[in-house]
């Protein structure tokens, strides 16, 4: 909330929104609470602190999509409209929640504001490493013997991460996804975690969202998983996005089933091009990204199940 | 102004102007699925996706805005790539059985599959039938074949403001259905089928009787007599090999007896019959100071959107019957009386340019003579496939004439199938009634035209009458809310339900074509300039049927037959 206030007032507006899961009962009651108690000592309100400055903050309850966390979507979404995502330009900068120019960032981002200007830049920038510098919440799950949130500097290997804060891999390490089912599949334990350094490797870190993976587990159930993922939370709008995960996860049965034909893996990866290429939002462009390096990396667990059709 | 280059060939357009209209008035046609034309760019189809330079990802070109500078290209080796992998995960879950299809041949989907070079599909989907909307007397949809490009939504929404279908679910559950998915048929649906129109595939068609008709033609036992509404002649011969605008009304009647119905007459008969009732109807609230603005009452879809809408209007709307009704209800009195045939073996056919007239038959109430007033009706689609069926070559047949008695008609019922023509053929009429003068320049240009909303006012007698047309719901709304605010202005208005009035109509040749739509409404005006009558009131079997049946405008017989009144329909 403070950060959203300086954020507010760094851009010259006076209103922000916050944006939450409508079944996040106990957090909403806790921001109702907290933006009651910030009026009551005039942090929030007009005229904050005699400063001249006047900020309100509104709570948001979503009806609950992954989408909606699509910026263009959430304004959707609070517009009440489907949470379809919109078209790129205009960007939401330009013209954002009921056509004006609006800022959205991720609470994460914005819960470092406080500390940075109560601390300073130079002390912020020493945390983690030197190119993408700051703490970060990683959400340690999977194979795991102690999964959960830990808020770690930016720059930890994986191997680190895995064995000092989870307490190591239950069975043998295969692989992981650093920033979940929208990442590509890494097998390098000494990648360190920061953006530059997943990027590097091929993968990508977003909310560092770390999924560890035995080798007890095969690749193609994993693909299925991520894959039925996004043919459920799609918003269903484009084509290419709706029917390209439809469509992948049915081929993606069939390696299950063990009636993939030749070509299927070909088709897969051309299919991700063609997303990527044309898909409306995010979402659409990296569905396939787990399949696609899993095709990558582990090749021959596709090809093994690979039978003609008589 | 901006200037950017498409595919090489340097363009210049308003700023407003969206990369794909751009392209097309540089005579490249993007492919697309899902863009109305007018509308904003909807983005879902993703086949319009073109390359930009400096740009990593394709854009799409049916959102995106021309800049300066630009430098486009509509077709290379990774969009052709693209668009065929989209159409061909469409195909992939679509109902494929193109030579069943009511669409065959008008499908865009087809048509883009065979112009794009789609060879095979490579992708299957394997799936249970998802149920058919079946509610509807009008309309059909078959979600099996639907594509999900939100085309019907938008103009349910934006054009007629009717919102009665619309995206549900989401992700690969995507569909598209009505509230609670209740059907058509159970909520607000007009009928009107502009849905139709633009639906790239054969997931919207309307309920077709062609079958029975064939059943009931062959049956000996039966007469059946057929009338054709007078927007058909306009549009009939498009899908026959006959050019665009040609008026047809004598291959129509023709092809009809070849068809083999007993006795083909004509709605613009009645509508010349309504023209007497209505303006009878309106000098009378003008001069006995009933409600006004009165409304006109021809279009079942306007009909059904102010009882669902409008409900506290209803005493606005004149109480004639439409002339489809009106027909069906002499079909079956006057006519077998004339004819010495027993009226209950009278099969009434009507052939229609809309998909409302098929609920509007099935009223409740029409049944004034004593059977069902209309038994069919088909739509100009159907009419045109009938026609492919018996093999008749429809653009060389020797043109004959409806039937006597219930089939000549003026000018002015002609122009009925055109927005304002009503509004027009009542004026002619009117002017007589009150001043019992005739009208001597009978064309009423202001009401002419494709213009949303059009007004004019006439001088009756010392008496300014204010008058008023619209066409497409979403404009009759404004008039109606004027109405409601008791702002309005108007002694009369003209409602029709489709844009562009009959000859755009949710029965018509397919496509959503605004251009197409004015040229088939200047055939009508073309007819109605060379007929010798071109006022109601001077069609003499109209008179002859007064004198020998009716007895006079708004008498008793009129008021049993030709006259109707209102259904309340609540809001869903």
């Amino acid at each position: 909330m403070e950060a959203l206030i300086i954020a507010g007032y760094a851009v010259g507006a006076n209103k922000g929104f916050i944006y939450i899961r409508g079944e996040y009962y106990t957090e909403i009651a806790a921001l109702e609470k907290a933006i009651q108690k910030a009026q009551e000592k005039n942090y929030l309100g007009s005229n904050i602190l005699s400063s001249g400055f006047s900020f309100g903050i509104e709570i948001y309850k979503g009806a609950g999509a992954y989408v909606c966390g699509e910026e263009t979507s959430l304004i959707e979404s609070m517009s009440g409209m489907r949470p379809n995502p919109t078209s790129r330009p205009p960007f939401p900068a330009q013209a954002g929640f009921l056509g004006k120019p609006t800022v959205i960032n991720n609470v994460e981002t914005l819960a470092n504001i406080p500390s940075i200007i109560t601390h300073g830049g130079l002390w912020y920038s020493r945390i983690g490493s030197p190119d993408s510098p700051g703490p970060k919440l990683f959400s340690l799950s999977g194979h795991i013997n102690k999964p959960g949130v830990y808020e770690i500097p930016l720059g930890v290997t994986l191997r680190e991460l895995i064995e000092s804060y989870g307490c190591g891999i239950r069975g043998e390490f295969k692989a992981a996804l650093p920033g979940g089912l929208s990442s590509k599949l890494i097998t390098n334990l000494d990648v360190k975690l920061d953006y530059k350094n997943v990027a590097q490797a091929g993968s990508s870190l977003g909310p560092a969202s770390v999924i560890v993976i035995n080798q007890d587990i095969s690749l193609i159930d994993v693909s299925l998983n991520a894959v039925q993922f996004f043919s459920h939370e799609s918003c269903g709008k484009c084509s290419i996005c709706r029917e390209g995960n439809r469509n992948c996860l049915e081929i993606l049965r069939r390696f299950n089933r063990d009636t993939a034909r030749t070509g299927d893996i070909e088709l897969i990866l051309e299919l991700n091009q063609v997303m990527r290429d044309t898909a409306g939002c995010i979402l659409g462009q990296i569905s396939l990204n787990v399949p696609v390096s899993a095709i990558q990396l582990f090749r021959n667990e596709f090809v093994s199940r690979v039978r003609e059709r008589a | 102004m901006i200037t950017l280059t498409i595919d090489n060939t340097q363009i210049t357009v308003n700023k407003e102007t969206s990369i794909l209209e751009a392209a097309r008035k540089a005579n490249i046609n993007i492919p697309t699925l899902c863009h109305i034309e007018g509308m904003e760019g909807f983005g879902a189809c993703r086949l319009c996706v073109v390359e930009i330079a400096g740009e990593p990802l394709l854009a799409l070109s049916c959102s995106r805005k021309v800049s300066n500078g630009m430098q486009v290209k509509t077709n290379t080796e990774r969009i052709r790539k693209s668009r065929r992998m989209i159409i061909e995960l469409l195909l992939a879950n679509h109902n494929a059985y193109c030579p069943t299809c009511e669409r065959s041949q008008h499908c865009d989907l087809q048509k883009l599959a065979f112009d794009l070079g789609v060879k095979n599909v490579r992708f299957k989907i394997e799936r249970e039938s998802l149920k058919l909307d079946e509610s509807s007397m009008a309309i059909i949809r078959d979600p099996n074949k639907c594509i999900l490009c939100g085309k019907c939504v938008r103009i349910c929404h934006q054009v007629q403001t009717v919102n009665v279908i619309n995206f549900f679910n989401r992700g690969t559950d995507l569909t598209i259905s009505t509230a609670m998915d209740k059907g058509l048929g159970n909520v607000e649906c007009v009928g009107c089928g502009q849905c139709i129109h633009v639906c790239p595939s054969g997931a919207i068609k309307e309920r077709s009787s062609i079958d029975k008709i064939w059943a009931e033609i062959s049956n000996p036992d039966k007469h059946v007599v057929v009338q054709e509404a007078p927007s058909i002649r306009a549009a009939l011969g498009e899908d026959l090999g006959v050019p665009t605008g040609s008026l047809v009304t004598g291959k129509m009647h023709a092809a009809l007896k070849k068809l083999g119905f007993d006795a083909v007459f004509d709605t613009n008969f009645t509508a010349d019959l309504t023209i007497i009732e209505e303006g009878n109807e309106l000098v009378k609230r003008i001069k006995e100071g009933g409600t006004l603005p009165m409304i006109t009452s021809c279009c079942p879809g306007w009909i059904k959107f102010a009882e669902h809408f409008y409900p506290d209007l209803l005493p606005h709307l004149s109480t004639c019957k439409s002339p489809q009704q009106m027909f069906g209800a002499l079909a079956k009195t006057y006519y077998p009386q004339k004819a010495g045939i027993d009226p209950a073996k009278v099969v009434s056919v009507s052939m229609m340019p809309c998909t409302a007239k098929k609920f509007e038959a099935q009223r409740p109430e029409m049944e004034d003579s004593g059977f069902r007033d209309v038994d069919y009706v088909l739509t100009t689609r159907e009419l045109s496939k009938m026609i492919k069926e018996a093999g008749l070559d429809f653009a060389n047949l020797q043109e004959e004439k409806a039937e006597e008695l219930l089939g000549a008609y003026s000018g002015a019922a002609t122009i009925f199938g055109a927005t304002g023509g009503v509004m027009e053929a009542a004026l002619r009429t009117a002017y007589k009634l009150i001043t019992g003068n005739e009208l001597t320049d009978v064309d009423i240009f202001p009401v002419r035209g494709l213009e949303g909303i059009k007004e004019t006012s006439i001088t009756l007698n010392s008496m300014e009458v204010r008058l008023a047309v619209a066409h497409g719901l979403g404009n009759a709304r404004t008039l109606l809310e004027q109405i409601r605010s008791k702002t309005s202005p108007y002694h009369f208005i003209e409602i029709m339900a489709c844009p562009g009035g009959c000859v755009g109509g949710g029965g018509q040749p397919y496509g959503f074509d605004m251009k197409t739509r004015e040229i088939r409404g200047q055939a009508l005006y073309n007819e109605d300039r060379v007929l010798i009558h071109r006022k109601s009131h001077e069609n003499s079997e109209v008179s002859r049927l007064y004198q020998e049946y009716l007895c006079e405008p708004l008498g008793e017989k009129s008021h049993k037959l030709l006259h109707t009144h209102y259904t309340l329909r609540s809001l869903v």
